[in-house]
């Protein structure tokens, strides 16, 4: 398996006795699309954030590509975990242009291989005539694909999208749905995908997991 | 298109391999068992978290020192205090904070309510006007107030070459008290207006709009209504005030009060009974304390919940002809009273004053004010940001507890925290003699480091408050966003959350250096010899009756925190029609 999530425990401090996970497991493998569905609060999003580390689980363990991130007294940091992650609000830096921000997680390169992945990115989200504007200057779509495109710079292990379609309206969403599907597809990443809607799970997933009571 | 580059090199390893095996083995010792990963053993222990402890501690530090004079010997004057004098200093203490209270409600309150349910020629002009009193020092107000109502003052000669109307100054017949309830209720009734301003803006109309239809008339809406609904708000208003006046020296010791603060600066300065001032401390702390308790339940108690979904927010009723004008008078009278008069009087002093008014030593109190001011404010933002980003990235219930322990050196009147300070200072320097004999005699609590520390703790709960309301606007999605992207906590501050909550920092250094400004009793007890601060300059100007140099010093405070004011006010204006 890529991803183990095995016997996994957790709740939000301060609600005590309500358990977003009470021995929850999961398994997917290297270049798999998953998509994840399930009713509102059911630990969606959740999951997604014990597995990039932006949570600590009570109990039960997270293996990405053989190397346990959590665990009994084991917590990798999120930035030593090589996962990328597209954000239910995209969280595209305010205050950098579409290129600074998609440019922010290849500090470890040489300038010219950063330049020279930058400008990968930028034509495969087909943005390049875009690449100096700040977010707020581009619409959701595009903020969208920025979003995208900075969590896949890295060349991540994991990529984890959490509802990334669910502030477009009806008709962006299918167009972006299909460019999604279509940029999944040329970059073989290893993907997990939460949304409510399944349709978004099925344009872009090879298999969906149902979370709580579908 | 294919992506062909190579993947990213995984992050370096945080620790070399002499490091890893000795944390691996100190695992295995502590915890019996090996700590798989070594670079994901969660480490006690952080800059972020050392900072956010050290900050905290230094806050703290203070009162710990204070607590070690319980336990010291009482001296001769003690006795005399405890024995003659304690009452009065309580009786008296209690009457003007009561009384201040009571007047900051009922302005506050009432001013509240007609500049959210009117509308009324000038009202957008009142919206600034009414908060300015907070830039005006109760200190300051009294100086004015005296020179406005006293023998020589504008109201007697206008009055007496008008109408030839001859008479008492009102200072004369007035008692000290009710001058100082008056200062106080007119300068600080803007921390009871805001805050009640604030909560009634959030009601939903329907609930005034059915208070209406089921009649008894507006008098009746407000009082069993609006008053019920803003007590939480106006509670919170009325301790801020108490608090004020617990912390006050300036206005009583120009009356000549006998409250404990005054107390606390006759034992120190008076007696010379250091015991004493800090048994006197102690007292003080007890009875913020006991205003704190009742303050919080007073808030608590009877608190509501709008239960529709959908709130309406209220629309200011038009009103016109009479009762337009007495509203109008209500809110020029509370601005007069707590800005213009003490202003006018101010520049009227600086025209007499004029020529004079500008020496060298004014000149070096001012270089002295700001340049401590700014060393204090930079180190209570750069504590304020570690603390706050510490507490947000590092969250815990022990860091909880820290940080609200820290947050009431706010709380504590200066006087308090200066004893407290200098037994501190004075225990170091001993320590500091001790182990380093070639060091200068009373190094730490001859210079200025001993007041900025003071300024540092007083403020530090005002700094936090900047940042976390900066953070909170933020949020964590961005910093999250970052670290997912490989930057760790240090680096994903200085690149994401600092440029972004940069106008709050420099919001709350500002504040804090208007609030420096505007201190008078840490000065007053803790600036190195022979250095006065514009708030000093000021009170021994007043305490040596030459009013009119207070002029100056005393214009450079009020302008300093007008400037900050209306610009607060410009920038929230400029905010609420970009949302509407």
């Amino acid at each position: 398996m890529f991803l183990e999530v095995d016997a996994l425990h957790f709740a939000y401090p301060g609600k005590a006795g309500s358990s977003v996970f009470a021995g929850y497991s999961f398994g997917m493998e290297a270049g798999e699309r998953v998509g994840i569905a399930g009713p509102s609060g059911q630990g969606k999003s959740t999951l997604l954030r014990l597995i990039a580390g932006l949570e600590r689980p009570r109990q039960g363990t997270i293996v990405i590509d053989g190397r346990i991130v959590a665990g009994e007294n084991i917590h990798v940091n999120p930035e030593e975990r090589q996962v990328g992650m597209v954000f239910q609000d995209y969280g595209l830096f305010p205050h950098m242009t579409v290129t600074q921000n998609i440019a922010y997680g290849l500090f470890r390169l040489s300038r010219n291989a950063r330049r020279e992945r930058v400008r990968t990115m930028l034509e495969l989200i087909r943005m390049q005539d875009l690449a100096g504007r700040y977010p707020y200057e581009i619409s959701g779509g595009q903020q969208q694909r920025v979003a995208v495109a900075r969590a896949l710079a890295p060349g991540p292990k994991l990529l984890l999208l959490d509802e990334p379609l669910s502030n477009l309206d009806t008709a962006l969403k299918s167009e972006i749905r299909e460019e999604m599907r279509e940029l999944m597809d040329r970059t073989r990443a290893s993907c997990l995908f939460v949304s409510h809607d399944l349709d978004d799970l099925r344009a872009v997933c090879g298999r969906i997991e149902v979370i709580g009571s579908a | 298109m294919e992506i062909d580059a190579p993947p990213l090199p995984a992050p370096a390893a945080k620790r070399p391999e002499a490091v890893q095996g000795r944390v691996q083995a100190l695992c295995r010792r502590v915890l019996g068992r090996p700590a798989g990963s070594p670079a994901a053993v969660r480490l006690p222990l952080n800059g972020w978290k050392a900072l956010r402890v050290l900050s905290c501690v230094c806050v703290l530090l203070p009162f710990a020192a204070l607590g070690g004079g319980l336990f010291s010997p009482p001296g001769e004057y003690w006795f005399y205090v405890r024995d003659h004098l304690l009452r009065a200093y309580l009786a008296e203490t209690l009457f003007l904070t009561a009384g201040a209270g009571a007047c900051a409600f009922l302005l506050g309150t009432a001013l509240a309510w007609v500049m959210t349910m009117y509308e009324f020629r000038g009202r957008t002009v009142f919206e600034v006007l009414l908060i300015l009193p907070l830039a005006v020092p109760p200190y300051i107000a009294a100086y004015a107030y005296e020179g406005l109502l006293g023998y020589t003052g504008m109201v007697r000669a206008v009055l007496g070459d008008l109408f030839n109307l001859q008479f008492m100054p009102l200072t004369a017949h007035l008692p000290a008290r009710a001058c100082a309830i008056w200062v106080y209720g007119v300068t600080l009734f803007p921390y009871v207006y805001m805050l009640t301003r604030a909560a009634l803006r959030n009601q939903s109309a329907a609930l005034f709009e059915n208070a209406l239809l089921l009649g008894g008339g507006r008098l009746r809406m407000f009082l069993r209504v609006g008053l019920p609904l803003l007590r939480p708000a106006a509670a919170s208003g009325v301790l801020l005030v108490c608090l004020e006046v617990l912390n006050d020296f300036g206005v009583a010791g120009y009356y000549g009060l006998n409250t404990f603060t005054t107390a606390v600066f006759a034992a120190w300065f008076g007696m010379g009974d250091a015991d004493t001032a800090v048994k006197l401390a102690l007292m003080l702390l007890s009875l913020v304390f006991f205003v704190l308790i009742v303050g919080k339940a007073a808030h608590n108690a009877r608190r509501f919940r709008i239960v529709s979904s959908k709130e309406r927010p209220i629309m200011p009723r038009r009103v016109g002809g009479l009762p337009q004008a007495g509203v109008i008078l209500l809110c020029g009278s509370a601005c007069l009273a707590g800005f213009a008069a003490p202003l006018l009087q101010m520049l009227y002093w600086l025209r007499l004053s004029w020529d004079g008014a500008f020496t060298a030593d004014l000149g070096r109190a001012l270089m002295y004010t700001v340049s401590v001011a700014t060393v204090a404010a930079s180190a209570v933002m750069i504590a304020a940001t570690g603390t706050v980003n510490a507490g947000r990235q590092f969250p815990g219930k022990f860091s909880v507890l820290l940080t609200q322990g820290a947050s009431l050196g706010y709380s504590i009147p200066s006087a308090v925290l200066a004893v407290g300070i200098i037994s501190l200072f004075v225990a170091a320097d001993s320590l500091l003699s001790a182990y380093f004999p070639s060091l200068p005699d009373k190094v730490l609590s001859m210079g200025s480091f001993m007041l900025i520390f003071a300024y540092c703790i007083r403020f530090f709960t005002i700094g936090r408050q900047a940042v976390e309301a900066g953070f909170a606007k933020t949020g964590m999605i961005y910093a999250e966003a970052s670290r997912t992207l490989g930057r760790g906590v240090t680096a994903t501050f200085f690149l994401v959350d600092l440029p972004m909550v940069r106008h709050a920092l420099v919001s709350g250094s500002v504040l804090v250096f208007i609030d420096i400004l505007k201190e008078l009793p840490l000065g007053l007890l803790l600036r190195p010899f022979n250095t006065e601060t514009l708030g000093t300059t000021a009170y021994h100007f007043a305490g040596n009756e030459v009013l009119e140099e207070t002029a100056l010093p005393s214009l450079c405070i009020i302008a300093a925190g007008t400037a900050f004011i209306l610009l607060m006010q410009y920038r929230e204006h400029k905010r609420t029609r970009h949302v509407s």
